[in-house]
């Protein structure tokens, strides 16, 4: 999609320095780190360091950014994305336009599936529930974060962490969704609208442990859920999260942290999908089996749940007999004291 | 800032008109009447004719509004965006005269510090998220988009998903040129939802006709036509009124 990055030639740029006519900072560009619809993004040399500069012509896409970014650093705990350092512009003389800009942290990492190929599964396992941590507090701050893809996810290392990039998706609630991407928008599947839910962007994270499957993902063929429930069953590695994954798809749950229990829970009771199986046939009965394994397993977490809580009264007990008993003596010692 | 409602012509075509007016002037018409066209050029591939290029670039000029060329494949992501710049633009515009008007000549959006822009920007995309949008679609139906009319419908519905996910209201009209008996034919009155848009796509006549003039004048009529059906249920309201003694 190129529509106005028509205007930034993003060659000619490196090597220059440029300075903000607001804030007075020089920056000097040393290469180009991205490229999209609203804009390009360049490393640049600070003094303080390497910053990521992101400049556009279109003066709205960047002070639209820039607002979602400050918002955002109002939401505690959240590390979401890089932070924002400055918000600029310049006149190009060249061309005598003006170039509007804003900087962020240099995040260094690697792209989520260039990370996830040379490594076992259970990497995108932490990742996806890493990620569905960090939805839940963007939803609770009232955001959706809209344009959720791989290419949106870096991998920073030690420890591993992944990290939400490009906050130009990031919509209130209740608006429209103005930046998605065709295979992990439920738009374009004709499964739900546009609006800035909550299960839009849990339908964005399905799509993206499917593409973690289907590295060249499929298209539109028919009716959407149908394919989508196919292409699940297909893949030996995903039917064991078939229910989290439809659940998604068909925004079935309220937040991200019940889709993430749901996913730690089948986690948690082991799915030996790997296993040699003989046919496709046995692999289903045995996804059936694990259904029912996380079921009753979900219930023993419960009853564990309820001899923790008994033990806890006991506990209780015991203590306020205790304090009783320690207040009584010291009553009667500061009795003794006053008699004597 | 007083919005009103955004007026739209979105023109999707893939070539050189060739007959009734002058697009690019009836363009600019349309842009006297508060009207903006916008443009999306399909193509099968990336080579594209010199000329039909320049007149899609210079029908948006006149129209005030945003041109752009697309292979087939990425034109529904380019519907929707087209559209939803537009609008953009369109309110940004608004509120320069606005700013122009408080500040003085010579002030822009583009001219305040950055803090003071983005609250003003903020203000634009509440807009561009609350207010009511009329839109007219113009479909080249000539011979050449044989191939391409499927993904255009595809296009409009997706681009009615994203729209009907605004807080503001839509409503839209389609208009194929040449149509079955004149220039340009109505196919789809002004409605709220693209509901079974497919079966309301005729088939596409295989002459060498491309009258986008025409249709574009055709979309300016359909603007007016609605206007004049509010004004007529206002003016009919009013004699309730007088005719009740008030």
């Amino acid at each position: 999609m190129r529509i106005h990055s028509t205007g930034i030639q993003a060659t000619n740029w490196i090597g220059s320095t440029i300075i903000g006519k607001w804030n007075k900072k020089t920056y000097q560009i040393i290469k180009v780190l991205g490229s999209g619809a609203t804009g390009t993004v360049f490393l640049a040399k600070t003094k303080e360091g390497q910053v990521a500069l992101k400049m556009s012509e279109n003066s709205i896409s960047i002070s639209s950014e820039v607002t979602v970014f400050k918002k955002l650093s109002k939401v505690q705990g959240l590390k979401l994305g890089p932070y924002l350092l400055d918000i600029d512009d310049f006149l190009d003389k060249k061309t005598n336009t003006t170039i509007y800009f804003y900087t962020m942290e240099y995040i260094i990492g690697l792209p989520f599936l260039d990370y996830l190929q040379k490594r076992e599964k259970e990497w995108m396992h932490l990742f996806i529930s890493q990620l569905l941590s960090q939805l839940d507090l963007l939803h609770k701050a009232g955001y959706v974060f809209g344009d959720l893809k791989p290419d949106n996810l870096l991998i920073c290392d030690s420890p591993p962490k992944v990290r939400l990039l490009d906050v130009g998706g990031i919509t209130q609630f209740g608006r429209s969704i103005k930046e998605f991407t065709e295979f992990f928008d439920r738009g374009y599947w004709e499964l739900g609208n546009r609006k800035a839910e909550i299960s839009y962007d849990l339908f964005s994270v399905a799509m993206i442990i499917i593409n973690c499957h289907y590295p060249n993902k499929f298209g539109k063929k028919g009716y959407s859920l149908n394919l989508l429930k196919q292409k699940i069953k297909e893949d030996r590695n995903l039917i064991g999260f078939e229910n989290v994954l439809i659940n998604a798809l068909t925004g079935k749950y309220q937040s991200a942290s019940d889709m993430k229990v749901e996913w730690l829970n089948i986690l948690n009771n082991g799915i030996k999908t790997d296993q040699k199986t003989v046919g496709k046939q046995k692999n289903n009965n045995q996804s059936f089996d694990k259904i029912n394994v996380t079921r009753s397993s979900s219930l023993n977490i419960k009853s564990n749940i309820k001899v923790k809580k008994k033990k806890n009264k006991v506990f209780r007990t015991l203590e306020t007999i205790l304090l009783v008993v320690s207040i009584v003596l010291g009553y009667i010692l500061y009795l003794l004291n006053q008699v004597l | 800032m007083k919005t009103g409602t955004l007026k739209q012509i979105l023109l999707i075509t893939d070539g050189c008109s060739n007959q009734g007016e002058n697009p690019v002037a009836m363009a600019a018409l349309a842009n006297e009447e508060g009207i903006t066209v916008n443009v999306i050029g399909v193509l099968q591939n990336e080579d594209l004719d010199s000329s039909a290029k320049r007149e899609i670039e210079e029908i948006a000029r006149a129209g005030n509004g945003i041109s752009q060329i697309v292979i087939t494949k990425q034109l529904a992501q380019t519907v929707q965006m087209v559209t939803r710049k537009a609008m953009t633009q369109t309110l940004h515009g608004m509120m320069n005269k606005e700013l122009r008007h408080i500040l003085g000549p010579g002030n822009s959006i583009e001219s305040l510090p950055p803090d003071k822009r983005m609250e003003v920007v903020e203000v634009v995309d509440d807009y561009s998220e609350k207010v009511d949008l009329e839109m007219v679609i113009l479909v080249d139906a000539s011979g050449s988009m044989q191939d391409k009319i499927q993904t255009v419908k595809e296009s409009l519905i997706d681009l009615s998903i994203s729209l009907n996910s605004r807080i503001g209201n839509n409503s839209y009209a389609v208009v194929v040129f040449p149509g079955t008996r004149n220039d340009a034919e109505k196919i789809l009155d002004w409605t709220a939802k693209f509901n079974n848009l497919s079966s309301i796509f005729p088939k596409l006549s295989l002459g060498g006709m491309t009258p986008t003039g025409p249709a574009i004048k055709e979309a300016v009529k359909l603007f007016k036509e609605k206007r004049n059906e509010l004004r007529s249920y206002i003016s009919d309201e009013d004699s309730f009124y007088r005719d009740s003694g008030y």
